[in-house]
């Protein structure tokens, strides 16, 4: 697959962002190759009552 | 690459967690980030509450990504080589994140969040 780019120039107002987070990018201007990864998990181990013990690998 | 940017103004509360803010050119952006997010009830803190990476599997898994990278072509013709950002405001950047004026080639981002909630037996 062959992409031509013609850039005629960029401009941006205004930006009002509240958060960036976890593995995300906000990009004014070029780029190749963006991979972002995350992982996120609440299993019911999560929620512990009473001590903790550790699961020992 | 190889543009120039004009910022007027930018404003960023917090950058946290191997997160980067830059105006101009990166190539490579490979950050990672690991986390036990842990919220525990009771006033005592010692060492056995410790939680090492290894005692869950979130931090050891894969990610799975497209197998065949699709041949692709790009060439660039840059007619007007500006970049003109009038007023940014942001308040957080945090883990693993980036805010880019200009190019950036490649990004690797990898973010492993664990979170964990301990409340205290009840005497009923």
């Amino acid at each position: 697959m062959n992409i031509e780019v013609h850039n005629w120039g960029l401009s941006v107002g205004d930006v009002a962002i509240e958060a960036i987070a976890s593995s995300s990018v906000f990009l004014i201007g070029d780029n190749e190759e963006i991979k972002l990864s995350s992982f996120y998990d609440t299993p019911p181990e999560s929620y512990i009552v009473g001590n903790i013990v550790p699961l020992a690998p | 690459m190889g543009r120039y940017v004009q910022i007027s103004q930018s404003g960023i509360n917090s950058i946290a967690y191997s997160s980067i803010f830059n105006i101009g050119d990166t190539v490579n952006f490979n950050p990672k980030f690991r986390a036990i997010a842990m919220q525990r009830e009771g006033n005592v803190w010692n060492d056995n509450y410790d939680l090492q990476f290894n005692y869950y599997s979130i931090f050891e898994r894969e990610a799975k990504w497209l197998d065949s990278s699709l041949p692709i072509e790009t060439n660039y013709h840059h007619h007007d080589k500006n970049i003109i950002v009038g007023n940014v405001s942001i308040t957080g950047v945090s883990q693993s994140s980036s805010v880019q004026f200009g190019g950036l080639k490649n990004i690797n981002a990898e973010t492993r969040l664990k979170h964990i909630r301990s409340i205290q037996e009840r005497e009923t």
